[in-house]
């Protein structure tokens, strides 16, 4: 439903970047305390913020901490007393604060971490790419990946709902400057409906109490380690069908719905698809439609909406229909391929039928990723399908190795 | 050579009117004045608006990260004691993400020279409170006022343990250069804070108001640190040499027998050379 048909809360349509989104977002779920420390493109958010907590008297208190690592820890301890938390990075802020995040992580504390997605140095960079948002993944946290501001919005908000039930932290990817500095129109719920769906007043098992003292993250020995280890990763892994159940009853609530873990897009009668994340989305369904029209192709996207979770058990679904995906990363593991593309090789190597998946690499450090780009990559694997191409490793979009040559004559 | 000789081709951006254009003439006027070129500096930068100062001066430099110049300009110190490092910073790179480094490289008395741009805000992210903001500064992300007390950056610098601090005022270009000089010719850590209010995002005042608080401080090259500590937290706005004394440097314990590491002439085509084999 478009926010135009959606007459009943038109009368709350706000037009906001999608870093004000996610301020407007951590105000409506009511989150008690957060750590503030700038790094582009991620600064605004933390302003908004600010400027409600002093405009609007929000009963929110930030702490303008003087290190991304003290954010994440003004946070933790936030989270560790029962009380919401929240912070946001991006970069090298992340980097900086990975110490913390892990810890986070491992404690099992429900925060909800914003990513404005930014490549890292060195050389110094400023343009979007998904490294930093894909990090975490590893670290004990659920990742999940919105496609536009209104989705960047609703995903905080399902976020809370997905911490607080798992008691794992989750991380929402926005992307840099692409998002969190482009404006547009989202809807805000009625605030009864938000705070239904994360009530605060829950039990709260974990939280540090005076009257009953306890404590967090002392040392254990290996006969325990491995275990909460094991049940970090059970517990990430069975949530598959959660984050589907949090999106499906939000679109109950908001007429809003997202597909879950992975949104779905022509992929019905689809031959071959793109796999892809955030913002880019909007440009691989524009190449999907196009080849359509122009070849014939019946191509289809796989829009990855969950990291982490990585929804095999829906993956491996959309595998038994289509005959190629293209996973398209914005991201490297350097000598290997795509950061997802080689996690989407290994959730479909024990199909029995699985399809060609071709890693493609491209957009680092914000380099432009056209809808025509797309268009390429589902035509070559049209073409590998029918066997007039064959499937590389990886292969690179828009690279231009002749661009070092001409920077070392200027020099 | 002239100072055009230690400019590079790119044109230094900062708002127009940053008091930072200042201080930047003083650096270049002091380099000038030392004769440093290629075999003799290395200038370290950090993050920030003061970080774009590494692609402004035609020398060694490196742009470090977050809060990290200090530990890399020390890591430079030891592999080659005889080159002079030169650190430029800003108040929310030294003092906040890097408030540690600043305490803990200070102490060591490494001859480095720390020279800091102190604008009172994190000028380059557009304004946010830093660690250096008077209390009450109205900034982005304290729009009805800071709540939190400033830090002294001179008396941190003293108690922490550097072995010559100084003050100076961004306009006050000829004493600015004075002072510099005066701290890398000073065999141990040398902090010198220059008051440079920045333009665009400190709010609470213009820089003709902040320029009438500026005082000469009376006791100048006091050997005794109490009483230079109580002159830094009296007097915010005085400027001028709070603190010199003589003690044996970091890296004067450690390198007696040991051989530097050889220094070369800076040259372009190695220089391409490399990169074109390693990119």
């Amino acid at each position: 439903m478009s926010i135009i048909e959606d007459k009943k809360s038109l009368s709350n349509v706000k037009v906001v970047t999608a870093n004000e989104a996610v301020a407007l977002a951590v105000k409506c779920a009511k989150v008690d305390v957060g750590g503030a420390y700038p790094i582009s493109p991620q600064t605004s958010i933390m302003e908004y913020l600010t400027k409600y907590i002093e405009t609007e008297n929000i009963p929110m208190e930030i702490v303008r901490v003087e290190s991304e690592h003290s954010a994440m820890a003004v946070a933790m301890g936030a989270a560790a007393v029962g009380a919401r938390a929240f912070t946001a990075t991006a970069s090298q802020g992340l980097l900086y604060m990975a110490e913390m995040v892990y810890w986070v992580g491992s404690s099992r504390l429900p925060v909800v971490m914003a990513i404005t997605s930014r490549a890292m140095g060195a050389p110094w960079i400023l343009g979007n790419e998904h490294t930093d948002v894909l990090l975490p993944r590893e670290w004990g946290w659920m990742v999940l990946f919105p496609e536009d501001n209104q989705e960047v919005f609703d995903t905080i908000i399902q976020a809370y709902k997905l911490a607080d039930t798992t008691l794992v932290p989750v991380v929402v990817g926005l992307d840099g400057f692409i998002l969190s500095h482009t404006t547009m129109p989202i809807s805000i719920p009625d605030q009864s409906i938000i705070d239904n769906f994360i009530p605060k007043n829950t039990p709260k098992p974990y939280a540090l109490n005076t009257e009953d003292p306890f404590t967090h993250g002392n040392a254990v020995h290996s006969n325990l380690y491995l275990e909460f280890r094991h049940n970090i990763f059970k517990t990430i892994e069975d949530s598959e069908d959660l984050v589907d159940e949090i999106d499906k009853e939000w679109s109950k609530l908001t007429g809003r719905s997202y597909g879950g873990v992975i949104e779905e897009f022509l992929l019905d009668d689809a031959e071959v698809a793109v796999l892809v994340m955030g913002a880019s989305s909007g440009d691989a369904k524009e190449a999907a439609k196009k080849v359509r029209e122009k070849y014939g192709i019946k191509a289809g996207v796989i829009r990855l909406r969950s990291i982490r979770p990585f929804p095999v058990k829906r993956l491996s679904k959309i595998a038994q229909k289509v005959k190629a995906i293209g996973v398209f990363d914005r991201n490297m593991s350097p000598g290997l391929g795509g950061m997802i593309a080689t996690e989407v090789k290994f959730a479909l190597y024990d199909l029995k039928n699985r399809p060609i998946v071709q890693s493609y690499i491209g957009g680092l450090g914000g380099k432009d990723v056209k809808i025509a780009d797309f268009e390429n990559i589902l035509v070559e694997l049209k073409e590998m399908v029918d066997g007039k191409r064959e499937v590389e490793k990886v292969k690179w979009v828009g690279l231009d190795l002749a661009a070092i040559e001409k920077f070392l004559e200027e020099v | 050579m002239s100072i055009k000789g230690l400019q590079t081709e790119i044109k230094p951006q900062w708002c127009p009117g940053c008091t930072y254009f200042a201080d930047l003439q003083a650096i270049y006027k002091t380099f000038l004045d030392l004769g440093f070129d290629e075999t003799n500096l290395v200038l370290v930068g950090g993050i920030g608006c003061t970080g774009r100062i590494t692609s402004y001066v035609d020398l060694y430099t490196i742009h470090t990260l977050h809060g990290r110049p200090l530990p890399v300009a020390l890591g430079f110190k030891l592999a080659n004691p005889k080159m002079n490092v030169v650190v430029v910073s800003g108040d929310g790179d030294l003092l906040s993400i890097g408030g540690t480094n600043f305490i803990h490289t200070a102490r060591k008395n490494i001859d480095l020279t720390v020279i800091m741009f102190d604008n009172f805000v994190y000028g380059l992210t557009k304004g946010q409170v830093s660690p250096t903001s008077p209390h009450n500064l109205v900034t982005s992300t304290t729009p009805y006022g800071n709540l939190d007390e400033p830090v002294n950056p001179i008396s941190l610098a003293l108690i922490s343990g550097a072995t010559f601090v100084a003050q100076t005022f961004a306009l006050d270009i000829n004493h600015t250069f004075q002072v510099i000089k005066e701290a890398i010719n000073h065999k141990g850590f040398s902090f010198v804070n220059i008051l440079s209010p920045c333009i665009t995002y400190y709010r609470s005042e213009d820089v003709k108001t902040f320029r009438n608080k500026i005082k000469q401080l009376n006791e100048q090259y006091l050997t005794d640190l109490a009483k230079a500590v109580y002159n830094s937290t009296s007097y915010e706005y005085y400027v001028g040499v709070f603190y010199k004394v003589e003690k044996p440097s970091f890296e004067s314990y450690l390198l007696k027998d040991i051989v530097p590491l050889k220094s070369e002439l800076y040259q372009k085509e190695k220089i391409k050379k490399l990169l074109k084999n390693y990119s």
